[in-house]
Parts: structure tokens; C-alpha cells; sequence
């Protein structure tokens, strides 16, 4: 595994265990989308999960991007600025000394912290 | 109203796009109790937001719609028609609304689908109330910009509409300053529609 692909699965395991996180959406194509899907619902364990996006820049910055849903248990902005620092932390320790050209949450969901009638999965497993 | 009712009160929504879904195929993925697992549908956060949509229709109203529909006019059944198509169309991600953050590294932003979705969970949630359409007006994509939000809703018969639309006006505002931060200058509530409260009947379903 290659050092971006590792850095991915770590930020996609930190960001799944935000409180307030429920879903981490696989980033980049549909297809890829649909591809890590069923990856997932057939337990292949031999690959952890890839969600966050990682790329890096000519002067080889970081440009980090993921995509969640979360709960209306806790503020939103406030679940926001948790994952923000928690990729912040991460980065810190990790990739010491490389620069960061942006960081970009994006929040696609806002789940009723009341379930509808249908089980919440937890977010570490959900597509 | 039977089975055929509910696929006719669907016809006209195939051509909505939901990551390449369409509401009535997201309608029966709901029946099925989401089985077999349709990785397409579990990965796409706009069929997600329709299912929450959906399902709160469900608990919550579906059964007052299709007693409506199975026992009244053609306007009715568009009505209902048109709740659905609005589920579908305001799933769609949208703009993205931006969030405060003192790194300026650090983008956070939140979709305007995620928004109208929760805006019309608050306005589901109190009683009596079927929503219709919600709308972001205004350049959400700027902080501090004034926005300004359009619902419209149909009411149960016999309530106090002034009163109602207040409740779900401050419901509103309240989430919205919640969950966002956005510069909510009016929150513009429109009822179009009176329905009754009868609960449907088994034959209805």
C-alpha cells in the first residue's frame, strides 16, 4: 500500500470515529462509490476502507477531501470543526513537515439522531 | 388505494435523477426493507437524503396522503405527486454552504440538499402538517448573506393556521441556527393546501 492509500485509510478510520459522524462517503467517482460498496458488503477484510481522498499538489501540498453524513444529535458546525482538527491532528503527527494545501469537510447528510423505523449502522461499516 | 394507485401516483418521477435512481425505485427499495443490499443506493447521499424523506412520509403522513387520494379529487393525487417529485428534486446536493473555520486551510461546508432535507424533517414533525416544498433563496454560498426560507405545506383541516405556520416557522429557525450559520433574515411559510385528518382505512393501503 502506498504511502497516500495508507494516510486515506487512517483519516477514513479517524473521521468514522468522530462523535456526531455517522457515515463516511467514499470520495472520487460513482463508480469507485459502488465499487467500495460492495467490497464492503462482502467483508473483505483484507482491505480496510480508502473513503477520504488524498492528493497532492506539484510541490507535492496535501489537498484533503472527504465526505460524510452526521447526526442532528450535536450541532453540525460543531461535528464540522471536530473532524476538521481530528484530520488536522492527524496530518500533524503523520505527515510532519509536508505542507497542507486545503482541507475540505463537506457534509451531504443530516440524519435524525431518532431512528425512522430503520436501524443507524455504525459509521466505521456503512458505505 | 392499492398497489396499481401508488405506481400510477409514481408515473412522471422516472425521469428524476438520484445518482441514476429514480423516487420509485427508491419507493420499493423501502418496501423491501432495503433487501437485497443495492450498493448504488447505500453509496449515493442523494438516495439516502429521498429514503430519510421517504420513510419520515411514511410514519408520519403517508397513511393521511393515500386516504386523501383513494377518497377525493384528481388534486389530490397531484398534490401527493407532487411532494414526491419535490423529495427527488431537493435531494440533489445543490450549493454548497460554507462553515466558519479559523484555519484557513480547513473548508467546511454543507450541502444544500442535507439543508431542505432537515427543513423538511422539522416541518413533518409537527403535527398535522404534510410539507410540500422547501426552498433556499438567497446566496447561500456567501456567509453573512441574507437568505431567505420558502415552504410551502398543506394543513389538517380545523387547525389554526396562523398558529401553525408560527410553529413551524420557529422549529425552522431554530434547527437552522443549530445546524448551519446561515443569516436566516424570513422564513416565509405558505399553506396551499387543507387536508383531513381521517386515518386511512385498511382497504386504503
Amino acid at each position: 500500500m502506498d504511502t497516500d492509500a495508507a494516510l486515506s485509510q487512517q483519516l477514513t478510520a479517524v473521521v468514522a470515529a468522530t462523535p456526531g459522524v455517522t457515515t463516511v462517503y467514499a470520495s472520487g467517482s460513482p463508480i469507485r462509490a459502488v465499487l467500495r460498496t460492495v467490497a464492503d458488503a462482502v467483508g473483505r477484510d483484507d482491505d480496510e476502507p480508502t473513503k477520504v481522498a488524498v492528493g497532492r499538489g506539484a510541490d507535492g501540498a496535501l489537498t484533503i477531501g472527504v465526505t460524510i453524513g452526521v447526526t442532528d444529535g450535536a450541532p453540525v458546525p460543531a461535528t464540522l470543526r471536530l473532524v476538521g482538527d481530528a484530520i488536522r491532528g492527524v496530518l500533524a503527527t503523520s505527515m510532519e513537515g509536508i505542507p497542507i494545501h486545503e482541507i475540505d469537510v463537506r457534509v451531504c447528510r443530516i440524519e435524525d439522531a431518532a431512528p425512522l423505523g430503520m436501524p443507524l449502522t455504525g459509521a466505521a461499516t456503512t458505505p | 388505494m392499492n398497489d396499481d394507485d401508488h405506481e400510477s401516483m409514481l408515473d412522471g418521477l422516472a425521469g428524476a435523477d438520484l445518482d441514476g435512481h429514480t423516487i420509485d425505485e427508491l419507493s420499493d427499495y423501502l418496501d423491501s426493507g432495503r433487501e437485497p443490499l443495492d450498493p448504488g443506493i447505500e453509496a449515493s447521499p442523494g438516495c439516502q437524503l429521498a429514503l430519510d424523506a421517504l420513510l419520515r412520509l411514511r410514519t408520519q403522513t403517508w397513511a393521511l396522503l393515500k386516504s386523501e387520494a383513494a377518497t377525493h379529487s384528481e388534486q389530490d393525487r397531484s398534490w401527493m405527486h407532487a411532494v414526491l417529485q419535490n423529495i427527488s428534486l431537493e435531494a440533489h446536493a445543490g450549493r454548497d454552504i460554507p462553515l466558519r473555520h479559523p484555519d484557513p486551510e480547513v473548508h467546511l461546508r454543507i450541502t444544500e440538499g442535507s439543508v431542505r432535507t432537515l427543513i423538511r424533517g422539522v416541518g413533518d414533525s409537527v403535527g398535522g402538517v404534510i410539507v410540500g416544498r422547501v426552498r433556499l433563496d438567497g446566496d447561500v454560498t456567501t456567509l453573512d448573506a441574507p437568505i431567505t426560507v420558502a415552504i410551502t405545506a398543506s394543513a389538517a383541516f380545523g387547525n389554526n393556521l396562523e398558529r401553525l405556520s408560527q410553529l413551524i416557522r420557529d422549529r425552522v429557525v431554530a434547527e437552522l441556527a443549530t445546524h448551519t450559520e446561515l443569516n436566516v433574515v424570513a422564513v416565509d411559510v405558505t399553506i396551499i393546501d387543507i387536508h383531513t385528518q381521517r386515518v386511512a382505512r385498511p382497504e386504503d393501503s
